[in-house]
């Protein structure tokens, strides 16, 4: 799903929580101070800013590499990364998916490795499977079994699955990657916001949705309900698709936006490392 | 425009039917999405109307409306009607006698008929077949109904003019039971009507068709070229001419006559319109072989401008009568013109060379090979030329071949015979005299060789007392004797004649008027040369080792007093009404249809429509 060179290159990268920033300390730091607590959570690099108090001087003199120590704050971010693994997402080449379980375990080896909670829900029909919330980057590997373990299936109903998930879970910040091929998931959303959780919903399409290259006379059929749209593919009916797509997504946005939900579109054509690098970097999800 | 099958138009309903299956659900290709989510929202613009879908005008439902519309506008057959010319089954009769071949319409009056012939062609209307005929002396069909155009244009260039009279009347008889192979029957006449009238033709209920050629009739003609022994000197020569105007014109011109190539005699003679003139002339050097007219000036006919002539004179031929005596024989061979008689006892006969005689006359008496020349038998003994079967006694004769040259001008009605050979006939020979019983005069061809069979004595008999035996013995030694016939024969061009070669010749060498000699291989066998095209002089030597044997002349001329007069005639029927003249067919409404470019037009679009729909998938 993800190799160790990638995993190490994802070392740079942390979460961004809006509400945590004070905690985080000024900006152009990349790690979190822990110091506080007697807890121990886990290693990471030293990072220039570090407190040398916190560094493991017997790791350094053992291998000669400069680590700090970790330990759990008093009040510990949570991450939620929530899948959607509706039928829907088994679509498109490759499937969104599978890029989706790429993009979620990448985002939770961040977490993980950033000294966050981090809690993985795969979502289909009004249920959810969740792992943890844990911490520690040796949670990945339970991470991605179950990420694998969720093949996509059975409808969307993510109304009723983000109601469910934000009962039970601690609030913090989740982030969605779904496809948003429902018309219900405003009510869900709201009910996150309402448990105070901050939102980043990562709207993941297949180009193919995006520019339908079949054209003809078609039977459309549903891959979650077998519902069938019978339809002339000619140009006419492409362009109004395009004008019917970009209200859709405007109205996405809209809405996002109304509610302080950060919103980004990503198509599985792009390279999961651009988007975790460039795309989601620059909309501030990641830093 | 109007419709020939206007009930076709009813598959007009093809074009709503092909509208209908355009606004029919076709069906579609399942195609798995994601999510239908977005696309249910469309169909609300997009699929109104269940099951019909919205219309859309796209070429290939054009091209398609118009393909069915065009292929169904063409099954109805649509027509204009035009006036043009019917379909015909034309046949084209070129007059090709000799009168053709004048010159008073350049290049000449066959020439403007071809032409006028092939604008005829081009001329008749859609879907005519034609059929040429060439009017000769026995009419000639050049080009079988066809509508092959070219192949009847080919036929046309083909057609040659003769130099002798055309049965014009046989020619159209013949047009007019081609019969129609498609259309009306329609005959066309090429003619410069020099010919008589058509007395037995009344062209009724035939639609005949004159094509006039030809101007002007000014000719003057050597009408008559003949030359005879003088009557006071068996060894001079008397020549007879007759030079005609033929023109509407008084003509001068200028007379020349040449003798054995050497011009002798040359005048200028005045001919009022109409007229002839003869002239004989009598001091023709001795020895003379052949004369040659000419007449000068330029008239419209240069065919019948000169004459050729061969004067006879024969060489004597040798015969060689074989007999124990026979005063009968003897006085009337000795009276024979132009021959010398050897006479031979039988018992001497095998120690002379019988093979260098013309003709041997055996009397009473046969050896067992026949001489090279032709023989005359009389009163044989047995042989193996034929076979004997007893004696006739006073056989009456009941028949004789009375147009036989043998037997011109023979009465046997006196003749009486005492005793006859009972000869059954070889396969050979032909009876000439028939009694009751067995033949009484046998003539035929035996190895290649004239022989006569005369079997009884004619001391038996009162022939030898008759009027009818000089002439009779005449007659028979006249067709025993080889060569001479080429002489007296008065040929026209393209007639064949049939020369006798003499027993020992081994090569005829023919030489023309033009043109290098011929050169003939026999072998005791006459020959038959139809060469003749020429006019002019022809001469024929008969070699035998190297040598020449025997040079004789032989002429052929071209004139001819019908066709020399080449004055354009009206053409007269056996009814007395002249023929209508005249190539301009009467224009009649035809339907011309349409759907001949209309199908086309409709695969044209096909192939377009199939170019589009691949084009765009």
């Amino acid at each position: 799903m993800i190799d160790g060179a990638f995993l190490e290159r994802l070392e740079r990268l942390s979460l961004v929580s809006r509400r945590r920033l004070v905690g985080f300390g000024k900006g152009d730091r990349r790690s979190i101070h822990k110091g506080t607590s007697i807890e121990f959570v886990d290693y990471r690099h030293y990072a220039p800013g570090d407190d040398p108090r916190q560094v493991d001087w017997n790791i350094y003199r053992r291998s000669g590499s400069l680590y700090v120590k970790q330990f759990e704050e008093e009040e510990v971010l949570t991450a939620h990364v929530l899948v959607d693994v509706s039928a829907s997402m088994d679509w498109g080449s490759p499937s969104k998916s599978t890029y989706a379980a790429r993009l979620a375990a990448a985002l939770g080896y961040i977490i993980l490795a950033g000294s966050s909670r981090l809690a993985v829900a795969t979502l289909s029909g009004a249920t959810s499977t969740t792992f943890g919330p844990a911490w520690g980057r040796r949670q990945l590997s339970g991470v991605m079994s179950l990420l694998e373990r969720e093949r996509a299936h059975g409808p969307t109903n993510l109304d009723a699955a983000l109601d469910g998930y934000a009962r039970r879970a601690e609030p913090g910040l989740a982030v969605i990657i779904t496809d948003l091929l429902t018309p219900e998931f405003e009510q869900g959303l709201r009910r996150l916001l309402d448990r105070r959780f901050e939102v980043t919903l990562l709207h993941l399409l297949a180009p193919e949705e995006v520019h339908p290259p079949m054209s003809g006379d078609l039977t459309l059929i549903d891959s979650e309900n077998s519902s069938e749209v019978a339809i002339t593919l000619n140009q006419e009916a492409l362009d109004l698709y395009g004008t019917r797509f970009r209200a859709w997504t405007a109205g996405l946005e809209s809405f996002c936006a109304r509610h302080g939900i950060i919103y980004q579109r990503i198509q599985t054509s792009e390279r999961l490392e651009h988007v975790l690098f460039d795309r989601l970097r620059r909309r501030g999800v990641l830093r | 425009m109007s419709l020939l099958t206007p009930a076709m138009l009813g598959l007009g309903i093809l074009i709503p039917i092909l509208i209908l299956l355009y606004l029919l659900k076709v069906r579609r290709l399942e195609y798995p999405v994601s999510s239908t989510l977005l696309w249910q929202d469309l169909l609300r613009d997009l699929a109104a109307h269940e099951p019909w879908q919205r219309l859309h005008w796209s070429v290939l439902l054009v091209t398609q409306i118009l393909i069915v519309g065009l292929v169904v506008l063409a099954l109805a057959r649509p027509f204009f009607v035009v006036q043009a010319q019917e379909a015909v089954h034309a046949v084209l009769v070129l007059d090709a006698s000799a009168s053709m071949q004048a010159t008073d319409v350049e290049p000449s009056r066959f020439e403007v008929a071809r032409r006028a012939a092939r604008q005829t062609l081009r001329d008749l209307g859609e879907g005519s077949v034609a059929t040429i005929v060439l009017a000769k002396s026995q009419p000639e069909v050049l080009a079988p109904a066809t509508d092959d155009r070219q192949s009847l244009e080919r036929a046309i260039d083909a057609a040659e003019v003769s130099f002798g009279p055309a049965d014009i009347q046989q020619a159209l008889v013949l047009a007019t039971t081609l019969g129609p192979e498609r259309g009306r029957l329609r005959v066309y006449l090429f003619t410069d009507g020099a010919f008589g009238e058509l007395k037995g033709f009344d062209a009724e209920g035939i639609d005949i068709r004159l094509v006039s050629v030809g101007v002007d009739g000014e000719n003057q003609a050597i009408t008559g070229l003949a030359a005879r022994p003088d009557p006071q000197n068996a060894r001079r020569f008397q020549l007879f001419t007759r030079v005609r105007n033929y023109g509407d014109q008084p003509a001068r011109t200028t007379f020349s006559l040449q003798v054995d190539g050497q011009l002798s005699e040359s005048r200028q003679i005045d001919l009022p319109p109409g007229e002839a003139q003869e002239f004989m002339f009598s001091d023709l050097p001795l020895g003379a072989k052949a004369v040659e007219a000419h007449l000068a000036g330029s008239d419209h006919f240069p065919l019948d401008n000169a004459a050729y002539a061969v004067l006879d004179v024969r060489r004597s031929s040798e015969i060689l009568l074989v007999s124990q005596g026979n005063l009968f024989l003897e006085k009337v061979l000795g009276l024979l013109p132009n021959s010398e008689v050897f006479r031979v006892a039988p018992r001497r006969y095998f120690s002379i060379d019988a093979d260098r005689y013309d003709v041997v006359v055996f009397d009473g008496f046969l050896p067992d090979s026949m001489p090279r020349g032709s023989a005359l038998v009389i009163n044989p003994p047995e042989s193996s030329l034929f076979t004997i079967d007893g004696e006739l006694r006073r056989p009456r004769i009941r028949h004789w071949e009375r147009d036989d040259p043998v037997l011109q001008f023979v009465d046997l009605r006196d003749v009486a015979i005492a005793r006859a050979q009972r000869i059954t006939p070889p396969g050979w020979a032909r009876t000439l005299i028939e009694s009751d019983d067995a033949p009484l005069l046998l003539a035929g061809e035996h190895d290649g060789q004239r022989t006569v069979i005369m079997p009884f004595d004619i001391r038996q008999s009162n022939l030898p007392l008759s009027a009818a035996f000089p002439i009779m013995m005449a007659n028979i030694l006249g067709y025993l004797e080889p060569g001479g016939q080429a002489a007296q024969r008065d040929l026209h061009p393209g007639d064949a004649i049939t020369i006798a070669p003499l027993p020992q010749a081994e090569d005829l060498v023919i030489r023309r008027p033009s043109g290098p000699p011929k050169t003939i291989h026999v072998e005791g066998q006459p020959i038959t040369f139809a060469d003749t095209g020429e006019p002019g002089l022809y001469g024929v030597s008969q070699r035998a080792a190297g040598q020449t044997i025997l040079e004789e002349l032989f002429a052929v001329n071209a004139s001819d007093e019908q066709e020399s007069d080449i004055r354009p005639r009206t053409v007269l029927l056996g009814n007395g009404r002249p023929l209508q003249a005249g190539t301009q067919a009467d224009l009649v409404p035809v339907n011309r249809e349409i759907w001949l470019w209309l199908a086309p037009l409709a695969l044209g679009l096909l192939l377009f429509e199939w170019f589009w729909f691949h084009r765009r998938s």
